[in-house]
């Protein structure tokens, strides 16, 4: 997949991922790696800049006498998911015509 | 590799970054060790999984804003002391050379618009002399036909050759336009070069 497409593509599930519950690092991963590939060291990039654009705040919480960094998400977050679905009825429209397309190479 | 290993690593290859950015990612991959640990995973799987420490540093170092990074590294490389006295004894040559070669860039960019300048007042000069010609030339027809139809023949050679050099400046300008935006470009990518490239997204 196209790096910058990927990149935005992981922005929205790692927001979704923190949408209905605050989250943190590892559940984040563990949550979304079904649906899209991401490694640790892909997704701590990629919460530096939700957070620097405020999509997400962090705070910590104590759990097992250490800390956890937990990322909730912000209304301009929200906003983002919501940009996302209406920029990619678009695509998928485009999408559905290269397909059909395709399929008539294909017959 | 054990989890204090990995992450005393981690902090050496990240070592040109500012220290609570590299204390932050300390953090960061000491709380997913921990959370997959926790989750059942042995250690030292875990961080096999982690990936190598030099591609961790890299997409690191990569992703933070150039600012913080080319601050922190200019401490680092501090300029030698022979090179700085250098520079500063060698500044009355090296201002003033600069200073003249920025001064004869200038002036060869103000003469080659003074040319455009000189082609469309030509043009204006031609215009209005042929426009005058043209009117006052009949005037003479009654006195000596000859003589104003040598003007007439004048006039519309130059009406004419109006016409031609307005074209011809016109591109000639837009020329310069252009060039000037090759120029703009060329100082912007000059600059941008130096601080590196950066791939921020939007």
């Amino acid at each position: 997949m196209d790096v910058q497409l990927k990149r935005g593509l992981l922005e929205i599930c790692i927001l979704t991922a923190i949408k209905q519950e605050d989250s943190y690092g590892y559940k984040i991963i563990k949550d979304i790696s079904p649906y899209i590939a991401i490694s640790e060291s892909t997704l701590y990039p990629i919460l530096k800049r939700l957070e620097s654009s405020g999509c997400i705040t962090v705070y910590t919480v104590e759990h097992n006498s250490r800390l956890r960094k937990y990322y909730r998400i912000t209304a301009t977050g929200k906003e983002k998911i919501l940009d996302f679905l209406e920029d990619w009825k678009d695509v998928m429209k485009a999408y559905d015509f290269i397909k059909e397309d395709a399929h008539h190479d294909e017959a | 590799m054990t989890k204090h290993e990995f992450l005393n690593r981690l902090r050496t290859a990240l070592s040109a970054l500012p220290q609570d950015e590299v204390q932050k990612t300390i953090d960061y991959y000491a709380e997913i060790i921990d959370d997959a640990v926790e989750d059942g995973c042995e250690e030292p799987i875990v961080i096999a999984n982690l990936g190598s420490i030099d591609s961790i540093a890299e997409k690191i170092i990569h992703d933070t804003p150039i600012q913080e990074f080319t601050l922190e590294n200019i401490k680092q490389h501090n300029w030698n002391t022979t090179a700085v006295l250098l520079l500063i004894l060698g500044s009355p040559v090296w201002i003033a050379l600069l200073l003249a070669a920025t001064a004869v860039v200038f002036s060869l960019y103000v003469s080659v618009w003074a040319i455009a300048f000189s082609l469309f007042a030509t043009t204006a000069a031609l215009a209005l002399s042929g426009v005058i010609l043209l009117i006052t030339s009949p005037f003479l027809l009654s006195v000596a036909v000859p003589k104003a139809m040598l003007l007439l023949g004048i006039a519309l050679v130059s009406v004419g050759a109006a016409i031609f050099l307005f074209y011809l400046s016109v591109y000639y300008a837009k020329q310069l336009v252009r060039l000037t935006g090759f120029i703009r470009q060329k100082i912007r990518h000059f600059f941008l070069k130096q601080g590196g490239a950066s791939d921020e997204i939007q």
